[in-house]
């Protein structure tokens, strides 16, 4: 083995006169460590693209759970704000009822009985049709056993209503909607220091769930329709000195005159369909101006208001109009004409004729009266008298 | 030469201890029987490794030694892979005496005593070590050159070398 000195001697012979002399590494070092990093980053680069992905997955999970967040609150704001969510029907009835008791607790007051079927089926027919119901949807409301009846009933005249909503602000949608079903209206701006805190709030409450709900037309009349105060009876009596309908009885009216027009074209026809027509709807129109002619010359600058018809005015305006004949003709295809000709007894006919003209079968006292005028003539002619009697009745002309 | 300046150490330039310190390595390369196109390869990849690694630069010994250390490993991976082992005995031996005659400067001194001490022999012995060690020449062909025999020729190098030798430690400190 060469000792370690020689070998260093003969290495510095073959570099000094072999001419082998060391290189200038310095840029190929330069060169290949510049090399060496690009491939460091590419390598890194192509580690860090799973990382990358890594970070977005979890990135837009991140947004996604940001957003849900973000629905979730704007929808609790939504619950909290004054823009309350819609609630069911059965829950806006039930909040109509607890407001109205609560009034009446307030004041001590005791509510009438609970209307009949048939004086809640003529009432809410003139509500939201406009007319009497026909003495098929009568007995066909009163032999109805289903317990949800009554709201089958709204739902079927609100299905047949033909009536453009009116735009106005949901609070004055609310109090017309109960001004139309109860003559007076839930809690008027005008009067609000005499309207009861519940009736305010469920004023509120209302016109809330009446813009909840879209403001559709028909919410309104199918959640008061189907209130309590809606089904008490209109026999009672509720302390005079309140400052504000307490809504602890219903309200006894005249019917408008549009109505008592429709009424009676439905005992006349018996087709409640054709009130839609316009040859009624022509006619109802030409009546009530033929009968208030002073209404138009009345205000040379205003508006002309509604012709209202009332008392005995209305009375004598209703007996001597053809309807009115038309209704009372035994020969024609009338509901008169098809009573009068049912092979029935007297009894029948009577109560059919009481169905018809006021939505409730005679007392005995007015049956025993009835029968006694049917029987005096051999003819129809009681019968006939009987239904002119009935037709212009104070309580054919009446909401109660 | 290139710029070094996105290395891990900003503070230490390394063109300038390229320039330095490579002509000690590629020299104790060549000390360790590195053939010289090997030799620059593994002088190149000393730096790099060095460059990628935690290299600190303390002092010039310990640079020189850490470089040394590096670049035999990379020779000794080298011949491993091949196969093969070290020619001329081992490291440690070798890079002592490195140390203590060309430790300092990566041999500049004694290549320098060589050029001085080469004109003291003879011309017969110059003549020897030219054909030996620059034309490649075989021990028979410098024989025949020189009218000797092969065993003279080999006799007449080792006292060349000899000569070189005692003259070399003569003039390094």
């Amino acid at each position: 083995m060469t000792e370690p000195f020689d070998r260093i001697v003969e290495t510095a012979l073959e570099e000094v006169v072999g001419g082998v002399a060391p290189p200038d590494v310095s840029a190929r070092v330069a060169a290949e460590h510049e090399r060496r990093l690009a491939e460091a980053r590419a390598i890194a680069a192509a580690e860090a693209e799973p990382l990358a992905r890594f970070v977005y997955d979890r990135w837009m999970a991140w947004c996604a759970i940001a957003a849900t967040l973000l629905i979730v609150a704007m929808s609790a704001q939504r619950y909290f704000s004054p823009q309350r969510p819609a609630w069911p029907d059965d829950e806006v009835i039930a909040a109509i009822d607890r407001r109205i008791q609560d009034a009446w607790d307030e004041k001590g007051v005791q509510p009438a009985e609970r209307a009949s079927d048939t004086e809640w089926c003529r009432r809410v027919h003139l509500r939201l049709a406009g007319r009497i119901p026909t003495v098929a949807e009568l007995l066909a409301f009163v032999e109805d056993s289903r317990p949800d009846k009554r709201v089958q009933c709204i739902d079927r005249l609100l299905a047949a209503k033909d009536e453009p909503a009116e735009k106005s602000t949901d609070l004055a949608a609310v109090n017309r909607a109960w001004k139309h079903f109860f003559g007076f209206a839930l809690a008027p701006e005008d009067e609000a220091s005499a309207v009861p805190a519940a009736h305010r709030e469920l004023a509120r409450e209302l016109a809330e769930q009446f813009a909840a709900h879209g403001r559709r037309p028909d919410d309104l009349p199918r959640w008061i329709a189907s209130s309590l105060p809606f089904g008490l009876s209109s026999r009672g009596n509720e302390p005079t000195e309140t400052e504000h309908p307490l809504f602890a009885v219903y309200y006894t009216r005249q019917l408008p005159p549009e109505e008592v027009f429709d009424s009676l074209g439905v005992v006349a026809d018996a087709e409640p369909e054709r009130l839609l027509e316009a040859e009624h709807v022509r006619g109802r129109a030409a009546w009530l101006q033929e009968l208030a002619p002073s209404v138009e010359s009345a205000t040379s600058c205003d508006a002309p208001a509604p012709p209202r018809l009332e008392g005995v005015t209305q009375l004598l305006a209703l007996m001597s109009s053809p309807l009115m004949d038309r209704a009372t003709r035994a020969d024609g295809d009338t509901l008169f004409g098809r009573i009068v000709r049912r092979s029935a007894p007297p009894e029948e006919k009577v109560e059919q004729l009481f169905l018809a003209a006021v939505a409730r079968k005679p007392r005995p006292q007015e049956l025993d009266q009835s029968l006694a005028i049917v029987r005096e003539s051999d003819d129809d002619r009681g019968l006939q008298d009987l239904w002119w009697a009935l037709l212009n009745s104070n309580e054919f002309q009446l909401d109660h | 030469m290139g710029d070094f300046t996105d290395v891990a150490e900003p503070q230490l330039d390394w063109a300038e201890l390229i320039r330095t310190y490579q002509a000690g390595v590629w020299r104790f390369l060549r000390v360790l029987g590195c053939e010289a196109s090997l030799a620059e390869d593994l002088t190149q990849e000393t730096f790099v490794a060095a460059m990628e690694g935690a290299f600190r630069h303390y002092d010039p010994a310990a640079t020189a030694a850490f470089l040394r250390k590096t670049a035999a490993n990379l020779y000794v991976s080298t011949l491993r892979r091949a196969g093969r082992v070290l020619p001329h005995g081992d490291v440690e031996r070798l890079d002592r005496e490195w140390t203590r005659w060309a430790g300092h400067d990566g041999g500049d001194d004694l290549l320098d005593a060589l050029r001085d001490c080469l004109p003291g022999l003879t011309d017969r012995a110059q003549t020897a070590l030219q054909m030996r060690f620059r034309d490649q020449a075989s021990r028979d062909e410098i024989a025949q050159a020189l009218s000797l025999s092969e065993n003279g020729a080999k006799n007449l190098m080792q006292r060349a070398k000899a000569q070189l030798r005692d003259c070399i430690r003569g003039k390094l400190p």
